[in-house]
């Protein structure tokens, strides 16, 4: 782990003359040199459209390693079908996908949400119920964070459709239980999906052992480039979807009758991949996915977890800091979340000053509701300060931040 | 209201050319036109009195387009204790031209 941060050539640079210290790894996580080599390596030797839509020796190249990724995300997450597999451009168009096109029957038309979610496990919820018409139930969570999963199981019943949930919450920082969440859905019959946008960075998903009906991850929370995600839809399930964003390569046939449209969609999961893919971003994001099995997972979570109960420990120590939970029932697995008890010192300033009022360092960290409004009003604030972690960031640098943080809150007027 | 010519508008140079102000560099401009030497939650809280200023989907971006407005000599932010203040750089007729 001592040279990690070489194989990030972002660390080679400096910003404005000074070292980057990079805690915004939840928003998203720098880019290894085997990605970028990848992604290049795709505009640099091929650059052209998969076999499924051109006739030639590189097209065929290229679907071949574009089939050798879904082959790869099905083995990361440990699905029993890379047919399970659809790309999207990342969580928040899978999320969208699922809304638009789950199957819901008469008798049970209700998806239940919790006030943990981010925006985009909300909203595509939210605006689906007004086409769809179903009805959604949104679910408090415990002050110390945690989700009451007695609460959850009196309100799941034969009504209920899906149940929507993050793995790890992009604010609290807990992780959930999610295995318990789906055994509680399927006793009544209804569905799960889980949001790993947060999760799969740091931690092993296992859709067959937690037992997910639909999951969603993004690539450049991975290491991957920007743009791509997955959506996993177990099988046979997957067969009851709704078309959702169709046009060309989702079709075995169009035909025009009668001034009619008929059209025979492929199989999945073709038929949810409409217009020409993003080949480089999902070569890119097969190599986040063997870089990150090369680190080894053990390794990351170990190592994540550690550095946020470091941060945890120092944070706690300076009176003016409020912690968005107590972490008294558990412990943060990659990022804390926090605020000033002091209101007339800003946590906008406090992020100036990380960029522009640091002699050697440039500190990156994410000021704002990062599009979970509701959760933070539900934790009595506004706004918070993210820190996250991943592999390269060390102790000394979590020593930087507070250091920099007594710094500014002892300046005087 | 009368209209004002093109060429009386404060242009951003870029490598692209000159290019008129977008709705996020006007608001920041327009809220320290309205209160100069400013802190940062004093911008925030003006910024909500402006239409203009609705298009920042999170308010962090405000302090984006003010580091913009630093480079382009616009505006300028000064610590002071654990505030930052922001203020115009030019003062007068240079602003009241701009939107």
């Amino acid at each position: 782990m001592r040279n990690i941060k070489n194989e990030f050539p972002v660390f080679a640079r400096k910003i404005s003359g000074k070292k980057l210290i990079y805690f915004d790894n939840a928003c998203t996580l720098l880019k290894p040199k085997p990605v970028i080599e990848a992604v290049c390596g795709y505009y640099k030797n091929l650059g052209v459209c998969s076999g499924d839509r051109s006739s030639h020796q590189l097209s065929w190249q290229v679907q071949k390693e574009i089939e050798e990724a879904r082959e790869a995300v099905k083995e990361f997450i440990n699905a029993s079908s890379s047919k399970e597999i659809i790309w999207t451009r990342n969580s928040t168009e899978g999320i969208n996908l699922v809304a638009a096109s789950f199957p819901l029957e008469k008798q049970r038309n209700e998806v239940i949400l919790t006030v943990l979610e981010h925006h985009s496990n909300l909203l595509p919820f939210y605006e689906q119920s007004r086409r769809r018409r179903f009805k959604i139930k949104i679910l408090p969570i415990n002050k110390d964070g945690t989700l009451d999963l007695g609460l959850l199981k009196k309100a799941i019943s034969k009504k209920t459709a899906l149940v929507a949930v993050s793995h790890l919450s992009n604010v609290t920082g807990l992780v959930y239980p999610i295995k318990e969440i789906a055994q509680l859905a399927h006793r009544q019959g209804a569905k799960i999906l889980v949001d790993d946008a947060q999760y799969i960075a740091t931690h092993r998903e296992d859709v067959k052992y937690n037992q997910v009906d639909f999951m969603v991850f993004s690539g450049h929370k991975i290491g991957a480039p920007t743009g791509i995600g997955a959506l996993y839809i177990k099988e046979p399930l997957i067969k009851k979807m709704l078309p959702y964003n169709v046009g060309g390569g989702t079709v075995q046939s169009v035909e025009i009758k009668g001034g009619k449209i008929r059209a025979e969609y492929l199989a999945h999961p073709f038929k949810f991949e409409a217009g020409i893919q993003h080949y480089a971003g999902i070569i890119g994001l097969k190599a986040a996915i063997d870089f990150l099995k090369k680190t080894g997972y053990g390794k990351i979570t170990g190592r994540v977890e550690a550095l946020s109960l470091y941060a945890l420990g120092r944070l706690q120590r300076i009176p003016e800091v409020r912690l968005l939970i107590d972490y008294e029932a558990s412990n943060p697995s990659s990022l804390i979340c926090f605020c000033f008890d002091h209101k007339k010192v800003s946590l906008y300033d406090f992020n100036l000053f990380l960029n522009h009022g640091l002699k050697d360092y440039f500190i990156a960290v994410r000021c704002g509701h990062h599009c979970a409004q509701p959760l933070h009003r539900f934790l009595g604030a506004e706004i918070s300060m993210r820190l996250s972690f991943f592999i390269y960031n060390t102790e000394k640098e979590i020593d930087i931040f507070c250091g920099a943080l007594a710094g500014f809150l002892k300046r005087k007027k | 209201m009368k209209k004002r010519k093109e060429s009386e508008k404060i242009l951003i140079k870029t490598k692209a050319g000159s290019r008129p102000l977008t709705d996020l560099e006007k608001c920041m401009l327009l809220i320290l036109r309205t209160r100069s030497d400013i802190p940062s939650d004093n911008v925030l809280k003006l910024a909500k009195k402006f239409k203009i200023c609705a298009s920042c989907s999170d308010r962090s971006e405000v302090f984006f387009i003010g580091e913009k407005l630093i480079r382009k000599k616009l505006v300028a932010r000064k610590l002071s204790g654990r505030e930052y203040i922001w203020r115009l750089t030019k003062k007068g007729k240079a602003y009241s031209k701009l939107i």
